[in-house]
């Protein structure tokens, strides 16, 4: 019988990870939206202008890769590797849960939306103030945005007991490590580095490059998990 | 040790081929899975696929849907009720044979448990 489905509890694991997380996997898409992010984000970089004409250009690609994320990378995923629906049952308790938090939040914002609005814009600013001054940034200088999300995603995935689960989770762990490393600790250590373009840079748009690594690992990861297409000689 | 304990039951043997074991957990895992997916997933050719499928779909494991969706013909496959049912029943099966060959085992082990060894020299 065929080699790719030969008798291996690890197969079975893997044609379960796969079937199961198949939408979560098609990266391309995060590559997408990553590159938005990071072209977004060029806006904040210090002590850059840019010409107009740029700005523009910057924003017509940034909105083309959203295009790309939304139509046509889904459709490039159908061709190659086909498609799965996903099962809506008793499995999926969190889902209910999910669509009421998202009907709740619509009309507390509906209804309450500018005073929550003025309470939030003031506690987030306070917290970040506070974070800012631990990490002795009282010009809130360093990006912690891609340390905060890295590390929620981190909690998020702890408790993913399959092998391909925590696979999948090494990567954020990378991020959190390095985004700490260039934003946090490396301008305490070596203060003259906030003075350099590529810091700057990176600082900047770390967030999207770092979405953009981590698509590029799914789908890798996709590609891997799915094997090539009729291997097998056909032999029934 | 009773009669009901020692008699374990077969898997079912069309579950069991690992082409078909394969194609039923996949579509275990989801609602309903494509052609391309599935043959993708599995690494089966074509033909073979097809023929597994059309296997389980006579024995009313699966249900094969063909539909035309942008002016192509798109096959999707289903487990059915007794589908998931008889897989459920394969893993149980199976793990209670290998529950039955651990105990197997260490009654084997415990049978051939070395003796002490005298001390080969003894002393005066």
């Amino acid at each position: 019988m065929s080699s790719t489905v030969a008798c291996d509890p690890t197969k079975y694991e893997r044609l379960r990870y796969v079937t199961e997380n198949f939408q979560s996997l098609q990266g391309l898409t995060w590559v997408a939206f990553g590159g938005f992010l990071a072209l977004s984000d060029t806006e904040n970089i210090p002590g850059i202008v840019f010409p107009w004409w740029l700005k523009l250009l910057m924003k017509l690609l940034g909105m083309s890769l959203v295009l790309a994320a939304v139509r046509y990378i889904p459709k490039y995923y159908e061709r190659r590797f086909g498609s799965v629906e996903w099962r809506v049952g008793p499995h999926d308790a969190k889902f209910p849960i999910f669509v009421l938090a998202i009907v709740v939040m619509f009309l507390v914002i509906l209804f309450f939306g500018p005073s929550v609005g003025r309470y939030l814009d003031s506690v987030v600013s306070e917290l970040s103030n506070v974070a800012h001054r631990m990490i002795s940034d009282p010009d809130h200088r360093a990006n912690l945005s891609p340390v905060l999300y890295w590390f929620a995603l981190l909690c998020a995935g702890a408790s993913k007991r399959s092998h391909f689960g925590r696979l999948r989770m090494v990567l954020p762990a990378c991020f959190l490590i390095l985004s700490t490393g260039v934003s946090v600790f490396l301008p305490l250590r070596h203060p003259e580095v906030t003075q350099q373009m590529f810091w700057r840079i990176l600082n900047a748009c770390w967030f999207g490059i770092s979405f953009m690594l981590w698509g590029l690992y799914h789908h890798f990861m996709l590609v891997h998990l799915l094997p090539a297409r009729g291997q097998t000689k056909d032999n029934e | 040790m009773n009669d009901d304990q020692n008699t374990v039951s077969l898997p079912n043997r069309l579950v069991h081929e690992p082409a078909r074991l394969a194609i039923l957990i996949v579509l275990s895992s989801c609602a309903s899975a494509d052609f391309i997916f599935l043959q993708n997933v599995t690494g089966l050719s074509k033909g073979n696929l097809s023929v597994q499928l059309t296997n389980l779909e006579k024995a009313g494991l699966v249900v094969i849907k063909k539909d035309i969706v942008d002016r192509k013909m798109r096959t999707s496959v289903s487990v059915t009720k007794h589908g998931a049912s008889e897989i459920e029943e394969y893993w149980k099966t199976m793990d209670a044979i290998r529950a039955r060959m651990i105990g197997q085992q260490r009654r084997s082990s415990k049978r051939q448990q070395p003796v002490p060894l005298r001390p080969r020299f003894q002393q005066p």
